[in-house]
């Protein structure tokens, strides 16, 4: 019970109520420790590598020994998984003696454009990561065909605004509203795009980040008076 | 069936492949088009005019392969403007892709076009894991955070850190981003609380997030997605800061016809629905 719950329940009040109180006594040792916590969260942030790449090979061996769907799948990611750590890291070790004036290397997987961790990124990632995000355009038409109509009010007024902001944005588009005359220039498209993004979109954006920032400071408060204990996995 | 009957259940592979030639053709037989530069492009300009020759500028790359064909040509223009200015530069990632892309980028222009000293006139810090940790961490201290550079050598040791402690050093803060953390995290916690002027270019999805900052002053301008690194591309060739331009520019024909192809289907696929839903209506 001590370790499970009380423990960590005093460490996230000690490090919430002090952070909090940092950013109001910039003083030390008050100040200094809200940097500190920073360069804390740093650390453990980079400690979640090691806790995905488990998870990664729990998940998709799993697939593999269970011979779920799509099992093959499975092989190449953990093949790509470990070429690509094995690559990065072996050549990170083995640099040996560090030059003059140097007290760290960051590796050649990073530095040289001729090591394979570098060759992998840009000639396997690189174009992998451009064609998932590529094929969006065919789904996004796809997808705007079949379900962008004009069934309601909303609807109408959500598909005439979105059909403005994509001919404004482009020149073909803007092609279309240019032989107005500048008394009614405010009516050409790429103006009206202008609006649509300066005054509802803008808006509507504030409206959600105001409800967000609301949620966060209520969430922030119950975790720091101890209210909210989902995290230590209870109710 | 009737036509507006097949229309409304055209095989989607009909829809991929006008999509397809929409984008393929216009690149392979490129057409120029007249680009307008937006208020939000030319807040980005006055803003870097405003910063005297030799200024002391924070780029931070925040995207990566997917979207590198929208926000590097902006990364391109304003390295160039940068660096054609005497501004320094320091680079930091809050993506590990970031790391790959400034390094390309920063070896085409700092080294290639520019042959500039590393440590002197640039220096890349690397990227850090943490997020907007990360910003609000060099916010007290650029050594503390990234106690080496990409080179592994201590910051303390190159010309171009003397004196610089954290961002309230910075003259300039320029967020390369692409989503989360980028644009409104540096707004949040470097800009906004620190009084550093700071603008950005990301993608086109981005601008309607970042929007409220740049009406509130908080970001100076936006180049938003292919079509703000056009204009943004337009307007140093119209001021006399770039000669030729670039792959903005290029790419503006292949989305151009994309938009309107798009269009024309939600247009097509809407008329449709009408008249199917009046003969069902009606029968």
């Amino acid at each position: 019970m001590l370790l499970k719950r009380w423990i960590p329940l005093f460490i996230l009040i000690f490090v919430g109520v002090m952070t909090l109180i940092s950013w109001f006594v910039p003083h030390d040792p008050i100040g200094g420790l809200g940097d500190n916590f920073s360069q804390f969260f740093d650390i453990i942030a980079s400690f979640a590598i090691i806790l995905g790449a488990a998870n990664l090979i729990k998940l998709q061996g799993s697939k593999i020994f269970r011979r779920k769907r799509n099992w093959q799948y499975s092989i190449v990611t953990i093949v790509g998984f470990i070429i690509t750590a094995v690559v990065g890291i072996n050549w990170h070790i083995t640099m040996g003696v560090l030059p003059e004036g140097f007290n760290y290397i960051a590796g050649p997987h990073v530095n040289q454009a001729t090591s394979p961790f570098y060759w992998i990124w840009w000639y396997i990632f690189t174009p992998l990561s451009a064609t998932m995000y590529a094929l969006l355009a065919f789904y996004v038409a796809s997808a705007s065909y079949r379900a962008f109509r004009a069934r309601n009010l909303e609807a109408t007024i959500l598909l005439l605004a979105g059909i403005v902001v994509m001919l404004g944005r482009v020149p073909l588009g803007q092609m279309l509203t240019n032989w107005m005359p500048d008394a009614i220039g405010f009516l050409r498209i790429e103006r009206v795009a202008d609006w649509i993004y300066t005054y509802p979109n803008a808006a509507g954006q504030r409206a959600i980040m105001i409800g967000i920032a609301l949620g966060v400071v209520s969430t922030s408060l119950r975790l720091i008076l101890g209210i909210e204990k989902s995290f230590l996995g209870e109710e | 069936m009737n036509i507006f009957a097949r229309l409304n259940e055209l095989d989607r592979r009909w829809i991929f492949l006008m999509i397809g030639l929409s984008v393929a053709l216009p690149l392979m037989f490129p057409f120029s088009q007249p680009v307008k530069v937006s208020p939000h492009v030319q807040s980005v300009y006055d803003a870097l005019e405003e910063l005297p020759d030799g200024s002391l500028v924070l780029v931070s790359f925040e995207y990566g392969p997917s979207t590198m064909p929208e926000v590097r040509p902006m990364a391109k223009s304003l390295l160039n403007y940068l660096f054609a200015h005497n501004h320094k530069i320091i680079v930091t990632c809050l993506w590990p892709d970031g790391l790959f892309m400034s390094r390309e980028i920063l070896g085409e222009i700092a080294v290639d076009k520019y042959n500039l000293e590393y440590g002197a006139d640039y220096i890349n810090l690397g990227y850090k894991p943490g997020n907007e940790v990360v910003i609000n961490a060099i916010a007290s201290s650029f050594s503390v955070t990234f106690p080496v550079d990409t080179r592994g050598r201590t910051l303390a040791s190159y010309p171009i850190m003397e004196g610089i402690e954290n961002l309230t050093n910075i003259d300039m803060i320029f967020s390369l981003s692409a989503g989360f953390p980028g644009t409104v995290e540096w707004v949040q916690y470097a800009a906004d609380p620190l009084g550093i002027p700071m603008s950005t270019g990301c993608t086109a999805v981005q601008v309607t997030e970042v929007v409220p900052y740049v009406e509130s002053g908080q970001c100076r301008g936006i180049l938003g997605g292919l079509s703000g690194a056009a204009e943004f591309e337009q307007l140093m060739v119209d001021m006399g800061e770039a000669e030729e331009l670039g792959a903005a520019n290029s790419g503006m024909a292949a989305q151009g016809v994309a938009h309107m192809v798009i269009v024309l289907f939600i247009v097509v696929g809407n008329l449709a629905f009408y008249v199917e839903r009046r003969r069902q209506r009606k029968y």
